[in-house]
């Protein structure tokens, strides 16, 4: 095969749930298209990785220093809604039932895939907390195991600090992901959240 | 329940066939490797829609054939009749009542209902005490959602729990403890339906024991839970007095979980005993006795199955009578009488099976032609 085909069927294997039969198939489907095609997908990555950067203080994906939550003057300060990725934020946002600021773990707990507390953006959450105006903080990990557990080890963590701790409702089963439940579900769990 | 009609497609190595199924039930006999335990499986697969064999749906499928299928005719005491089939190529399974797919299986769990006996059920009663929990989790798992749910989420809680004992200390301390209020909040559901279903098995595992073991062994046959959690064996007890149990015995248990990196107190370390005149049958059971407590569990188990359907299962005997001593043989076969639709899988005919089980042949995959009454 042609070394210029194999290269990127081999790149676009490496994506997640990409194998090499699909990537193959993308690779023919894109040599059928025009130029501009291709070219408009590759500027789009390319916008991604040189435009995009992750806010200094919330750690969600952001065009500047500043996501567009962290910079909202009308969104409340005392209120921080801790999530484990910037994908969730928005399934959140569809749900239209929360005005606080956002935090961005960047995953869960995981000792299995070595991931500790400190490879997460704890550290950065304690921080906010102990400079900022946090009355409470809204626990918003998934509903799966890891997520529960990430959700006990920040409340013990936060407990210390006097701000007040609140786990999102389980309105969906364990073993569930954020990313696949609708608006719905999702802002009746924000609504019922508990106390931990 | 008994099925009328078995309806089979490139399953494994079986002819594609239509057999009529008398009320009774059937005899298979044929050599090793003609496929009759393969019919055995067929129909297993219509009470659980998957492979007791443990191996995927593909595996089922014939050579050279791109999918399999199996339906049943069955009717229910009440003279109900259904009509159950699965089939499965090498993406999906799907699984149909009355000609309709059904959105999940466990929509169509319970419209066959039936249990085997195996030669394989010996490492039960001889193996170690994971072969006795992994029987009881696969017999509450197929009878309960609640459970099929927890016991994955567990398992995922103890996995994480353990790997941070592994690699002791962690960075960060209330690590360890962010695990456990899963870790028992799953483990709750576990120990609670293991310690439900021993009681019931129990008193009927030892009254089907002493029928089948005869004056043999006449000292009794005893299934017991014993939990490793305190205070748990009682179905009776407190959910939040067992888990505050629970607690302390994992804070107890941490010095030691540490030390050998592992977590030492849970469901992954019960034992459900299993003991005659009051010796475990695992290691002081004679061939004889574990074979005989192999059958009585089984046996336990399916009148456990009619008592919570007020359906009677059909039983599925794979190769059962070949390894029993004739005696033995004569009460079980007494136990068993008619009350049950009956498929036995044997080496050489079976005269004893005489009322009204039709003797089938099986030879390379071909189910029939009747033996001749022997
Ligand atoms: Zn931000």
């Amino acid at each position: 095969m042609a070394d210029a085909v194999e290269t990127l069927i081999e790149e676009l294997a490496k994506l997640p749930g990409i194998g090499r039969k699909t990537a193959s198939r993308l690779t023919f489907y894109m040599l059928k298209q025009p130029r501009e095609a291709a070219s408009r997908l590759s500027e789009a990555i390319l916008q991604v990785k040189d435009r995009i950067v992750f806010c200094e203080t919330c750690a969600n994906i952001s065009e500047g220093p500043q996501c567009v939550y962290c910079r909202d003057p009308r969104r409340d300060d005392a209120l921080i809604c801790v999530v484990e990725e910037p994908s969730d934020i928005q399934v959140i946002e569809r749900s239209a039932t929360f005005r606080g600021r956002y935090h961005v773990l960047h995953g869960h707990l995981s000792p299995l895939d070595g991931v500790g507390p400190e490879s997460l953006t704890v550290d950065r959450l304690l921080g906010r907390i102990q400079n900022g105006d946090v009355e409470e903080v809204i626990l918003a990990t998934n509903p799966d195991v890891d997520g529960e557990a990430t959700a006990l080890y920040l409340q013990r963590t936060l407990n210390p600090l006097g701000v007040r701790v609140t786990r999102i409702a389980r309105g969906v089963p364990m073993g569930g992901s954020l990313e696949f439940l609708d608006e719905l579900t999702v802002g009746e769990a924000l609504t019922g959240r508990r106390e931990l | 329940m008994r099925l009328t009609e078995v309806g089979l497609d490139h399953f494994r190595n079986l002819a594609s066939v239509t057999l009529e199924v008398s009320p009774a039930g059937a005899v298979l006999v044929g050599s090793n490797g003609q496929g009759k335990s393969n019919f055995l499986e067929a129909i297993h697969y219509l009470a659980r829609f998957r492979s007791f064999r443990g191996t995927r749906h593909a595996d089922s499928i014939a050579f050279g054939a791109q999918h399999f299928r199996v339906e049943g005719h069955v009717v229910c005491g009440t003279g109900q009749s259904r009509r159950v089939a699965v089939a499965a190529d090498r993406r999906t399974r799907r699984v149909s009542l009355d000609g309709q797919t059904v959105a999940r299986p466990a929509d169509a769990a319970g419209s066959v209902l039936a249990v085997l006996l195996a030669p394989t059920d010996l490492a039960i009663i001889g193996g170690g005490p994971d072969q006795r929990r992994r029987y009881l989790d696969g017999l509450l798992t197929s009878t309960s959602r609640r459970y099929a749910r927890a016991l994955p989420v567990y398992e995922r809680a103890l996995r994480q729990r353990n790997e941070l004992l592994r690699n002791w200390p962690p960075v960060a301390g209330p690590e360890l403890a962010s695990w456990d209020e899963t870790l028992i909040e799953t483990g709750m559901v576990i120990v609670l339906a293991r310690a439900v279903i021993a009681e019931r098995l129990a008193r009927r595992f030892t009254d089907v024991g002493a029928q089948v073991a005869g004056a043999v062994d006449r000292l009794g046959y005893e299934l017991e839970y014993r939990p490793s959690v305190p205070g748990s064996a009682d179905p009776a007890s407190n959910a939040e007095s067992v888990a505050a149990s629970w607690r302390q015995a994992l804070t107890e248990s941490q010095p030691r979980d540490q030390r050998q990196g592992w977590t030492t107190v849970g469901p992954h370390r019960d034992e459900l005993l299993i003991q005659l005149g009051g010796h475990r049958l695992a290691q002081f059971g004679s061939q004889g006795e574990q074979r005989t407590a192999a059958i009585a569990l089984r046996l336990a188990e399916a009148e456990l199955l009619e008592s919570e359907s007020e359906h009677v299962p059909v039983l599925l005997l794979d190769d059962v009578f070949s390894e029993l001593d004739e005696d033995r043989a004569g009460r079980l076969l007494k136990w068993l009488g008619d009350r049950h639709q009956k498929f036995v899988t044997t080496p050489r005919p079976l005269p004893q099976l005489g009322n009204g089980l039709v003797q089938w042949r099986v030879d390379d995959g071909r189910i029939g032609p009747r033996l001749a009454a022997a």
